[in-house]
């Protein structure tokens, strides 16, 4: 067992692939730079006053946001229409259900259970403590693009598109 | 001669005898820690409860490779499962048999959180106790009182590992230059932005205006990470590294944004059998001169 474990490894080790359980453990890996473009996805809910708020970025549970802003990015725009509506559609109801247990006091996300002492993910991510009091009749959401020389610059400057809404 | 010499090393650091109680406290913090993990994971299981449109985007090799085949019905049958068999190998019942069914539960639910982009949940906590039950079920199938000193070692090399690796692929993607200030100038900022922390004052940015504190942080990170691997073969370096592991995932946490769930997993690396020896012992000072008063008043 150690052999093969130790093969495993060095293998991942050296080719730098993924085999997960066996893992390279790629953190910061790689020059950091001002010019790179970087992206990420705000989910937005629109109540019936029309006013939009940002959707906590653990109320769509069981998915995180970082590999579902990803899968969104990858994945939904090349879906057919019928398929993209059927997913937007389960999205807009997990942040519509993760509204009404927020409303209520109730904790969301990774604390539902045991609350403040729960584990939270690798990558922390800023909490949306206020909701809407009414429900999200839309779900909109906004691809955001910037550079960090344009996010250091005064004042700072970002490229937003709507990338879909649902329903329209 | 020197080949044999370095096989007799390898062979004596791999079999050489553990103290039971280290081995039964790294059980007990890799149980521990896959509870914490997956008390905090709200119905992961129902990840196959996604609409069709989504899971058709996870290739079946994948699902094949991680057995995510079954209905959701029966997944969630097998998440209580893993949380009985987490409980049972955190207390010790049948504890080859919990163990070994808690790793491969783990291993099936693992990538769950990430299958719809990516099959590889490497830094999200259960790789270290997936690997460390499985590791440890079958050390515990040996028998033999030295048994169990392989497994031990074997986990707390990955749990190195971690740290080793991540030190490497930075030297491998980035070179020197990776240490410059200007590179972690860029992470403080560029991390900041992307995960949404812009809109307030951060340690982070904060940090970043300071290119000297920067260079340290990137040397001092580094150094650190490639030289942790040393508390396998010196036990008294574990002195100074266990305690620097500590502050460097709270320094993580404040600067990075970043939360390392395994942290308390460093306490695999205590001498338990030492601290116990120790407990014991001052019990024994506190207790012992009572109960010699309690026995002079009785017979008096």
């Amino acid at each position: 067992m150690i052999a093969y474990v130790a093969f495993m490894h060095a293998v991942v080790l050296l080719s730098q692939r993924e085999a997960w359980p066996f893992a390279n453990y790629q953190v910061l890996h790689g020059q950091a730079s001002l010019a790179v473009r970087i992206w990420r996805l705000d989910f937005l809910g629109i109540d019936g006053n029309g006013r939009s708020w940002r959707i906590d970025p653990y109320a769509f549970e069981p998915l995180h946001k970082l590999p579902l802003q990803a899968w969104v990015r990858g994945f939904l725009p090349k879906m057919p229409k019928e398929n993209k509506q059927r997913a937007m559609a389960f999205l807009l109801q997990k942040a519509e259900e993760a509204r009404q247990r927020a409303a209520a006091g109730k904790n969301i996300g990774y604390e539902r259970y045991i609350g403040p002492i729960a584990a939270p993910y690798w990558y922390l991510l800023p909490r949306e403590p206020q909701v809407s009091s009414l429900p999200y009749r839309q779900l909109k959401i906004d691809l955001v693009e910037w550079t960090t020389e344009e996010a250091l610059a005064v004042p700072p400057r970002e490229h937003r598109y709507v990338l879909t809404v649902y329903p329209r | 001669m020197r080949l044999l010499e370095l096989r007799e090393r390898v062979a004596t650091f791999w079999l050489a005898p553990e103290h039971a109680s280290n081995v039964i406290a790294a059980r007990i913090l890799l149980a521990a820690s896959g509870l914490w993990l997956i008390l905090s994971r709200h119905d992961l299981p129902g990840v196959l409860s996604l609409p069709k449109a989504i899971l058709a985007t996870i290739p079946m090799q994948q699902r094949v490779r991680f057995l995510i085949l079954m209905p959701v019905g029966i997944e969630r049958v097998l998440w209580v499962a893993l949380h009985i068999a987490l409980l049972a190998a955190l207390f010790g019942i049948w504890s080859r048999w919990s163990c070994l069914a808690a790793g491969l539960l783990l291993y099936h639910f693992g990538p769950f959180e990430t299958i719809i982009w990516t099959p590889n949940p490497y830094l999200r906590g259960v790789t270290i106790p997936c690997l460390g039950l499985l590791i440890i079920s079958f050390a515990t199938s040996s028998g033999d009182s030295a048994g169990p000193g392989w497994a031990l070692r074997l986990t707390q090399l990955l749990f190195a590992e971690i740290y080793f690796f991540a030190g490497y692929s930075k030297l491998f993607a980035g070179g020197l230059a990776w240490l410059g200030a200007n590179n972690m100038q860029h992470y403080l900022t560029g991390l900041d932005q992307f995960l949404g922390f812009s809109a307030a004052p951060t340690v982070g940015h904060w940090l970043a205006q300071f290119p000297l504190v920067c260079s340290t942080i990137a040397v001092i990170g580094l150094v650190f990470e490639l030289a942790f691997p040393l508390v396998l073969f010196f036990r008294r370096l574990r002195w100074i590294f266990i305690p620097m592991a500590f502050f460097f995932h709270v320094a993580n946490w404040l600067v990075f944004h970043i939360f390392f769930q395994n942290a308390f997993l460093l306490l695999m690396f205590v001498n338990w059998e030492w601290v116990l020896a120790r407990v014991v012992y001052a019990r024994y000072h506190r207790r012992g001169p009572k109960k010699e008063i309690e026995w002079v008043n009785s017979s008096g």
